[in-house]
């Protein structure tokens, strides 16, 4: 009998956490697909004045963007933002909230973005940049705007582009067991291997 | 001591004439009579070596487009003002020339990744032959000139300035052309353009979306593009001026032409039982065929071909429109055809306002001429009479926006356009999610342009509308979506 009853309570063991596992690989792949992605920027130091900020929306999301810069840099009024306007699947509307953040200032923004569909992308392109820290937040709204689920702080220094270091002509680049040249495969095809 | 007789003398002054005489009837048998001549005539003087022609590398034979890649990961693409970099890159060519080189044929993934690196790439109308281009230049012929045969693209990069690299599109291959010395100063030519900072920045696709295409795209556009009203170059009821322009096509022969005038006001003019056609249609351009006989000497070369046809279209409504208006005409395309057993080549132009290329609905084209040796057997003249006072609209002011929409808005809402466009045509996108999809056809994208579009013109129509749009190009198709609305409008296969 206790034989019984122990090889009852390994099975259930067993079956509680093959089940257990599965639901919760579910749940990994299901927030996997939803996460709101930042495609651009995606290094932290940018040696130019203009930059393009790429996020990619998965699903039906509304979430609120601002670009902040440390309040150090002066003159930020002048940089240009280029956006994206609504259409289709994306609209854009100004926040009645600006979300704060220390020692920084909105440089744009907020702005309040809802998608529609099975994904989208929300752009916006940056043009005279003066270098120094800047950050984007991205606030992913709940079930309603007044609460926020999920917050994306992403940070990344512009640098003057007199100070990107020299490109490094990779010196591998025509180095390629497949490249031939003209004139070897000619004598070849006359002389042979 | 008479040395020669009388009659030795005669003989002699006979032969002299004779042999003369000989030669001239030569000449006049190669060359057409006047009686089979049109009314214009092509002076285009052969050398043993190659064309000397009147062309000027400006005319028809240079790049359309230009990529820039200033370094840092800023880019631009231009279509009107670099003929400095042009002819800076034709001037390192030549002088390259004249010194030992050697190609070699390198894979795509080495063409991209030179233009990862500060370069320029200029784009050229399709199948012009690389010989063509480099005489053209100037340039002595090299082991180059063996090698490729189509002139698409040409680059030049800091990854390595002793060399250009050149881009085959008919037969997919890329080259090197490596040189003994280098070339920098192409590169100050770009930088006055970069100091300008008066052009649009593009992006590397992948950078928009996370797919792995290099080729560019802008955000957006910094200037406003004018919608352009128009008309047709001529109408049915302008009998003088339809029959003033048929003269210039049949010349002396007019008065055995037969006149045809159908219900809707389309005039044909037929020579003979057809052997030339001229049709002048209601919808406003006209088209003129000639049967390909015997009389059609054998093929010229490219070059000579692509001459006769630019003096065809000058003797036959010219390089502007009727009302005077300059077109800005390229050669967009040039296909090797061959009828009756004779060769030649169909030339396809097109003509840009302010720069920006304008496309036809149904793949239509502004000119279309057809060489078979040294006749013109085809020829379709599609232009518009601007109304509108071009204006050049530069937003000065940062708050006032462009008119046009971002191209990330239009892929985000039509994306499924290009997609249908590709199963209709048999592409099998198998069981992909919606973003595999999207990713699938960015990653088709080769090229985005912004230029002008013309809606195939109805019968009853007068005023028509050149309309800004976004053109999409990929491995097959070019796709054309309003530039203001983002609406999809038309799609073609690549011609």
């Amino acid at each position: 009998m206790k034989r019984l009853i122990t090889y009852i309570l390994i099975v259930m063991v067993l079956f509680t956490s093959t089940t257990l596992m599965g639901f919760a690989s579910g749940d990994l792949e299901n927030q996997n697909i939803e996460v709101l992605e930042i495609i651009s920027p995606s290094e932290d130091v940018i040696y130019s004045n203009n930059l393009l900020i790429s996020v990619k929306v998965p699903n039906e999301k509304s979430f609120r963007f601002t670009l902040y810069a440390d309040d150090t840099i002066e003159g930020i009024e002048n940089i240009k933002v280029n956006t994206m306007i609504s259409s289709g699947a994306i609209t854009v509307t100004e926040s009645t909230e600006k979300k704060e953040l220390a020692d920084n200032v909105i440089v744009y923004g907020s702005v309040e973005v809802t998608t529609t569909g099975d994904f989208s992308f929300y752009t916006l392109q940056l043009e005279e940049l003066i270098p120094g820290e800047y950050q984007i937040m991205i606030e992913e709204f709940g079930n309603s705007n007044d609460s926020v689920n999920f917050t994306i702080l992403k940070s990344f220094e512009i640098k003057d582009e007199s100070e990107r270091p020299e490109d490094q002509p990779n010196p591998e680049i025509f180095k390629d067991e497949k490249t031939k040249g003209i004139l070897e495969n000619l004598i070849k095809s006359i002389f042979g291997d | 001591m008479k040395i020669f007789s009388e009659k030795e003398k005669i003989k002699t002054l006979s032969i002299v004439v004779l042999f003369c005489i000989t030669i001239l009837l030569l000449y006049f048998i190669w060359e057409d009579s006047i009686f089979k001549q049109d009314t214009f005539s092509l002076n285009t003087a052969d050398s043993e070596e190659k064309d000397e022609m009147t062309l000027n590398t400006n005319d028809f034979l240079e790049p359309f487009r230009l990529r820039i890649n200033f370094g840092g990961g800023k880019y631009t693409v231009l279509y009107t003002g670099f003929s400095n970099v042009w002819d800076n890159f034709v001037s390192a060519y030549c002088e390259s020339s004249q010194h030992e080189v050697y190609i070699e044929e390198i894979l795509p993934s080495q063409w991209n990744e030179v233009l990862n690196y500060k370069s320029i790439k200029f784009d050229f109308g399709a199948n012009i032959p690389f010989n063509a281009i480099t005489d053209i230049m100037n340039a002595n012929r090299t082991q180059a000139n063996e090698a490729i045969e189509i002139f698409s693209s040409a680059a030049y990069s800091s990854v390595s300035p002793g060399s250009f690299f050149i881009y085959d599109d008919k037969n997919n291959k890329y080259y090197q052309i490596v040189c003994e010395k280098e070339y920098k100063d192409i590169f100050e030519s770009i930088s006055e353009i970069e100091n300008r900072n008066v052009y649009d920045i593009y992006y590397p696709i992948n950078t928009f979306f996370g797919v792995g295409n290099n080729n560019l795209m802008p955000h957006s556009l910094k200037n406003s593009i004018q919608e352009i009203s128009g008309e047709q170059e001529i109408h049915y009821y302008e009998t003088d001026k339809i029959n003033a322009i048929a003269e210039t096509f049949f010349g002396e022969s007019f008065d055995f032409v037969r006149k045809i005038v159908e219900t809707n006001g389309t005039v044909i003019y037929m020579y003979g039982y057809g052997q030339k056609m001229l049709i002048v249609d209601r919808k406003g351009f006209f088209e003129y065929k000639e049967e390909v006989t015997n009389m059609n000497n054998s093929s010229d070369s490219y070059l000579k071909s692509l001459s006769r046809a630019i003096d065809f279209v000058k003797d036959h409504g010219n390089w502007k429109t009727l009302n005077g208006t300059n077109i800005y005409p390229y050669l967009k395309n040039s296909i090797a055809v061959e009828k009756n057993n004779r060769t030649g080549y169909r030339f396809i132009f097109q003509y840009r306002i302010n720069g920006y290329p304008v496309s036809y609905q149904g793949n239509n084209c502004a000119l279309e001429v057809e060489v078979i040796g040294n006749r013109i057997t085809y020829y379709k003249r599609y232009l518009l009479n601007q109304k509108d006072t071009l204006q050049y609209m530069t937003n000065n002011n940062q708050d006032l926006k462009s008119n046009i929409m971002s191209t990330v808005n239009i892929l985000n809402n039509s994306y499924e356009y290009i997609k249908e466009a590709y199963i209709q045509e048999g592409h099998d996108f198998g069981e992909k999610t919606k973003i595999e999809i999207f990713n699938e056809v960015v990653g088709l994208i080769n090229r985005v342009d912004v230029g002008y579009f013309s809606y195939e013109r109805k019968q009853t129509e007068e005023e028509i509308q050149l309309i800004p749009v976004w053109i999409f190009t990929t491995d097959q198709y070019e796709f054309f979506f309003d530039a203001r609305s983002g609406n999809p409008i038309d799609w073609n296969a690549l011609r």
